[in-house]
């Protein structure tokens, strides 16, 4: 049973290799790829803070930042709406907790609760960083996200479930700054929309009359509208996992056989 | 850093996620399973940082070793620890 | 065949082997959650892959983030000639977060259906479905 099973797989991944490898030999035209084939890297790394010559440049020397935002930037779009379906419909198939938690929480002990405090504000403040530089630092809207679902964990583990209760947390205003941070990220992905260029435009480009997002204010750098959507996208990301955590812990399955 | 001397510890690192993987699949205790697939989400991380792709490391890190182990404990205590025998 | 061409076939038939443990957990497990476990590992094992076939080996590569805010025209030459191919990692990044949000909800599918019956091995939920 467990050899037949382990051929079935390894017919499969052969099958997907061939599949794979025969369609990306087709795209080329069936012949030996001389030359590499990094030419749209190599275009991307090349124009992407090309000050000398802004016809196609994005304004951050980060080529994945501005490959995600910029060149890109429909893919995160979807992707933003993929993740918000999928936390919709977690919701939906526990729905009718509505604010009810009858978890009683339980503490520990003192050392973990001061060490957690300290610990909370660290991860806030990194968090935050990582989102806020990432047109210049690797990082950026999801890497911030993720790194701040792991805070709210910390509190829950150390203080108990009441206690989030207590201090006046409720699931309603994590849905609410998720919804309003969704809806400025979309004002920022149809502005240009609005003003004869395109969805989600960076910088001028020849063949639209945008006129960009400007990338210095002042003596300060800011990169164009990544920093926008980075911090959008951080707050849509982070309040999502808390929803998340927060459901988790409440549900209540009955009794175990 | 080479890229010879890259690759030799890649190649070490794969060894380490392989051995880690088969573990996870073959044990029984869900929890020691979801144990061994954070080992192989740390190995991973360490590819990816000798790989220079320093955006994915730090999502993947906060992905692989702190968000997925923690959903899977949650769904692991709702319901029952170990696997049912007769499974394969 | 030269040291690094072996390296680099050696190290993509382990990530191959790796992806081939993940089917066969995928298939033959019989527990939910185990089965959610492989697809974890399938699915971060293919974006590594993913990210491997992007790596230069001639030469010292360089990641691809340009360390200087008023570069000269020299300098972003040589940086696009040397630095690691930034596609696949801007691909990878969606991939990790969509199989995130998938997985989220089939852990909670998971819990809802032992919620259910009761059980989470897969042929006693069919016999109860039968039934």
């Amino acid at each position: 049973m467990a050899l037949s099973k382990a051929l079935v797989s390894l017919v499969l991944m052969l099958v997907a290799a061939a599949l794979l490898s025969s369609v990306a030999y087709g795209v080329i035209g069936w012949k030996q790829v001389t030359g590499g084939i990094r030419g749209l890297g190599e275009f991307i790394l090349y124009h992407t803070y090309n000050i000398y010559d802004k016809t196609w440049w994005a304004g951050s020397p980060e080529a994945v930042t501005s490959i995600i935002w910029d060149y890109r930037g429909i893919d995160t779009v979807f992707e933003t709406i993929v993740l918000y379906a999928a936390i919709t419909g977690c919701l939906v198939l526990w729905s009718g907790l509505g604010e009810y938690w009858r978890k009683k929480g339980g503490r520990l002990t003192l050392v973990v609760r001061t060490a957690t405090k300290i610990l909370f504000a660290i991860i806030l403040i990194t968090s935050f960083n990582i989102a806020l530089h990432g047109y210049i630092t690797p990082g950026g809207g999801f890497a911030g996200g993720a790194t701040f679902a792991v805070a709210p964990l910390l509190l829950l583990a150390a203080y108990g479930i009441d206690y989030l209760r207590r201090r006046g947390y409720r699931i309603s205003r994590s849905k609410l700054i998720r919804s309003a941070a969704l809806l400025l990220l979309a004002i920022i992905v149809f502005i240009p929309f609005w003003m004869n260029g395109y969805l989600l435009e960076n910088q001028a480009k020849p063949h639209a009359c945008f006129p960009g997002y400007p990338v210095y204010l002042g003596p300060l750098y800011i990169g164009g509208s990544l920093i926008y959507l980075n911090v959008f996208e951080f707050l849509v990301v982070a309040m999502e996992f808390v929803i998340v955590f927060i459901v988790f812990t409440i549900i209540w399955v009955g009794e175990k056989k | 850093m080479s890229p010879e001397i890259a690759l030799l510890i890649m190649l070490y690192l794969g060894l380490v996620s392989l051995a880690a993987t088969v573990k996870a699949i073959m044990d029984r205790d869900l929890v020691k399973a979801i144990a061994y697939s954070a080992i192989q989400s740390i190995a991973y991380a360490i590819i990816y940082a000798l790989l220079l792709a320093p955006d994915i490391l730090i999502v993947y890190l906060a992905v692989g070793a702190g968000i997925y182990p923690v959903l899977m404990l949650y769904a692991v205590s709702k319901t029952r620890r170990y696997e049912e025998d007769g499974s394969e | 065949m030269t040291i690094i061409t072996l390296l680099y076939v050696l190290n993509l038939a382990v990530l191959l082997g790796v992806a081939l443990v993940g089917v066969y957990g995928v298939l033959a497990k019989k527990n939910i959650i185990k089965k959610i476990i492989a697809l974890t590992i399938l699915g971060d094992t293919v974006n590594t892959i993913a990210i491997y076939l992007g790596y230069r080996v001639k030469g010292n590569p360089l990641p691809p983030i340009l360390p200087y805010l008023h570069p000269s025209q020299q300098e972003i030459s040589v940086f696009a000639s040397r630095a690691v191919d930034p596609i696949p990692q801007a691909l990878v990044i969606t991939a990790i977060v969509i199989n995130l949000a998938v997985t989220a909800f089939l852990l909670f599918l998971a819990v809802k259906i032992y919620q259910q019956y009761g059980t989470l091995d897969y042929r006693r939920i069919l016999e109860k479905m039968r039934r």
